[in-house]
């Protein structure tokens, strides 16, 4: 049996040491496995302009997912040097909108909250201040704990878990009036904490 | 600055008025000081939406393009007049003109080419073509053939209400043709390669089983709206007036909607359709309904009338009939569905002996529905689905509410075992006017879980088993049979009933699915 590893052919070079529109070219010419590579390196900003828009958390990694495709069979409209994660995410949240459209009926207000995130998102990412803020958002949880246990506990459900304020109210054995005060100051607590933290050198 | 925190709240809860939007508005343009505080609360909103777990997806998406490589063009569909090209420099437009006068002759040297061959050709084999019943055949000029004369290019065949007729390749393929179906045999030979199959369905349903294909030359099937590129494989496809539908139930196919150069593959298991209106580009590819183990099945599709027939050709049919004194007529909903006016209800007729049989012997079940809440519940649990006859008589139901009505919005399943008949209630907020979908599953043993839109939301040990079951009870949707006070007036897409637990993996297959 022959041995691949011993093989004299030349070698293709790693898709990870190649520059991202290397892999594009790459995937183009055929090379439909390069693709992963693409979607290791994006996932992350992908994933953040999705969450940041979707709640449910089955129809995040869906659209996520959806995302890469929609990329894919787009990808010869790709312009080579253009930045491909800002490429990426302009589908990424064209996708959104389509999805809030198709999906939530309250529509104009959800995109309220919808707008103000996508400015947000669209606005220049520091990439070094976004990782302090994850940090030090992180530490200020683990402050809330100390400061307020059930708040701590109403956030990690809903944001860690994806639950909705009427389930959480069910575990809690509270109004769900009850649990969205919870939140709202769990949120303020955080708030400052980032302030003071971010603040502080 | 409290005002502001408040009506952030409101937004990023998806709850803002207009008005307070408008004033939240004002409050922005009203310093710079309260435009860093809300962006600081929006941040901070999104940086928790952001803090779940990174997960690598990368698998899920590979696999999702798996087979999406652009197929060779020999088999490609009809493509669009010009695709786009972006680039915009002096070479590019150079191209791109050098791509518009040189494509337009090569294809139409190809079609000559291709109708050169399709004339010439002695390599046309001709399915032979069995039939029951009277199966018309009509040249390419629309007159009739006669019946033993052999198929030839451009033949349509049109199979009436009664009969049916089988198309059969020497290589083993062979396509059912059901009654209502229009089929021309090899009607453009040019988009499967000159040796390929080629057959074109004008409307109706064919069933096919297709030897593998050698390398290059596909079975192709194209409809009024989409093509099917077959290499070997089991599959049912029907074109309706408005959209073509392709079950594959073994191998894979690259399923085109007309004029599209990406194919949606589907493989065994799973379907597409190509709704034009719907303006899809790829056909999207959901998983088919688990059948194994169905015991009645109801779609809603009967667009009139006051039967609603069980789907599931398993055993005798337990078809469902409006009742009720003063029934009010059911509202028949486009694509299916129904909605129940003041009064009335659906009931088997006799009892629904064969679930009873079946699940007190199995000692499982699942019980499934598409609906839509009822706007308001009088007195509750009201009965969406249910095996019983009144409270103290019920094997199970899915409902709506409570004894109070429905303050708290949400559904409640009850399952009688040896052990409990006690009320199961979903999360508060539930029982929505959205689209739902609502599984109750026990296994042998007596593990429940209650599944809604393909999230699992609870789990209990019932125990207990189900040979106590009541054995005289009739299958309700919309009351308890003949009891008429625990009334459901929600919308009704899809119920099903198995005799087995279905898998948690199959379930959100099924939410996957939908109700159609």
């Amino acid at each position: 049996m022959p041995s691949h590893a011993s093989s004299d052919f030349p070698k293709s070079p790693d898709p990870a040491d190649l520059s991202t529109d290397e892999i594009v070219a790459a995937v183009l010419a055929g090379d439909l496995e390069a693709y992963r590579q693409i979607v290791l390196r994006y996932q992350n900003e992908v994933m953040r302009v999705v969450n940041a828009l979707v709640f449910d958390l089955s129809a995040r990694e869906d659209i996520v997912q959806q995302v890469f495709v929609r990329a894919y069979l787009a990808l010869d409209q790709y312009e080579s040097g253009r930045g491909f994660g800002k490429w990426l995410k302009a589908i990424a949240r064209n996708l959104v909108r389509e999805e809030l459209r198709k999906t939530l009926r309250h529509r104009g207000r959800v995109e309220a909250y919808a707008k103000l995130a996508l400015e947000r998102l669209d606005s220049p990412d520091d990439e070094e201040l976004r990782l302090a803020r994850e940090q030090a958002l992180r530490d200020c949880l683990e402050t809330l704990e100390q400061q307020d246990t059930h708040a701590a506990r109403a956030v990690r459900w809903h944001y860690l878990e994806a639950r909705q304020t009427a389930d959480i109210a069910v575990e809690m054995k509270r109004s769900a009036g009850a649990v969205r005060t919870l939140l709202y100051r769990a949120r303020a607590l955080l708030r400052d904490c980032l302030e003071s933290k971010l603040a502080s050198p | 600055m409290k005002r502001l925190d408040e009506l952030t709240q409101l937004a990023i809860e998806g709850s803002l008025s207009a008005d307070e939007e408008a004033e939240l508005e004002r409050l922005l343009a009203s310093g710079t000081e309260v435009k860093r505080r809300f962006q600081e609360l929006i941040d901070t909103e999104i940086a928790l939406r952001c803090l779940d777990e990174r997960l690598d997806l990368s698998d899920a998406v590979m696999a999702r393009l798996s087979g999406r490589a652009m197929p060779p063009l020999s088999v490609l569909p009809a493509p669009p007049a010009s695709e786009p090209v972006s680039k915009d420099s002096f070479e590019g437009k150079v191209e791109r003109w050098t791509l518009r006068l040189i494509v337009p002759i090569a294809a139409a040297a190809a079609v000559t080419l291709a109708f050169a061959l399709f004339h010439d050709r002695t390599d046309f084999e001709a399915p032979a073509l069995a039939v029951t019943g009277t199966v018309r055949v009509a040249d390419e000029s629309g007159k009739e053939a006669a019946p033993d004369r052999p198929l030839r290019p451009g033949d349509l065949i049109r199979v009436p209400t009664g009969a049916a007729g089988t198309l059969s390749y020497r290589d083993e393929t062979r396509i059912d043709l059901t009654a209502g179906a229009e089929v021309r045999v090899d009607s453009d030979p040019a988009r499967g390669g000159e040796k390929s199959k080629s057959l074109e369905l004008v409307v109706g349903t064919l069933a096919a089983e297709v030897a593998v294909q050698p390398a290059g030359q596909p079975l192709v099937v194209r409809t009024p709206h989409a093509v099917a590129v077959v290499r070997g494989t089991r599959f049912i496809l029907e074109a309706q007036d408005d959209r073509t539908r392709l079950e594959v139930s073994e191998g894979r196919v690259d399923f085109f909607a007309a004029g599209a150069t990406h194919p949606a593959v589907v493989t065994a298991g799973r379907f597409a359709e190509v709704d034009p209106s719907a303006g899809a580009v790829v056909p999207l590819v959901r998983p088919l309904r688990h059948t194994d183990g169905l015991l009645a099945l109801y779609t809603f599709e009967e667009g009139s009338g006051e039967t609603v027939h069980d789907r599931s050709e398993q055993g005798d049919a337990l078809d469902l009939t409006l009742s009720g004194a003063g029934a009010d007529p059911l509202e028949w909903l486009p694509g299916g569905g129904i909605r129940f006016g003041k009064k009335g209800h659906l009931a088997t007729r006799r009892p629904a002996r064969k679930i009873i049989e079946a699940c007190r012997s199995s000692d499982e079940i699942t019980v499934e529905a598409w609906v839509e809440a009822a706007p308001s519940v009088a007195s509750g649990p009201a009965r969406i689905v249910t095996l019983s006859r009144a409270s103290e008589r019920l094997n199970f139901t899915l409902a709506q509410g409570d004894s109070q009505g429905d303050p708290e919005r949400r559904y409640v399943a009850r399952l009688r075992s040896s052990k409990t008949v006690a009320d199961w209630p979903a999360p508060v907020g539930s029982a929505t006017g959205r689209l739902s979908h609502l599984v109750l599953v026990r296994e042998a043993g007596g593990r429940e879980t209650f599944w809604l839109d393909g999230e699992r939301i609870g789990e209990r040990n019932a125990g207990g088993s189900l040979k106590e079951w009541f054995d005289d009870l009739p299958l309700g949707i919309g009351d308890d049979p003949g009891g008429e006070n625990r009334s459901w007036r929600g919308s009704c897409h899809l119920v099903a009933i198995y005799r087995r637990a279905l898998a948690p993996a199959e379930v959100m297959d099924h939410h996957e699915a939908g109700p159609r």
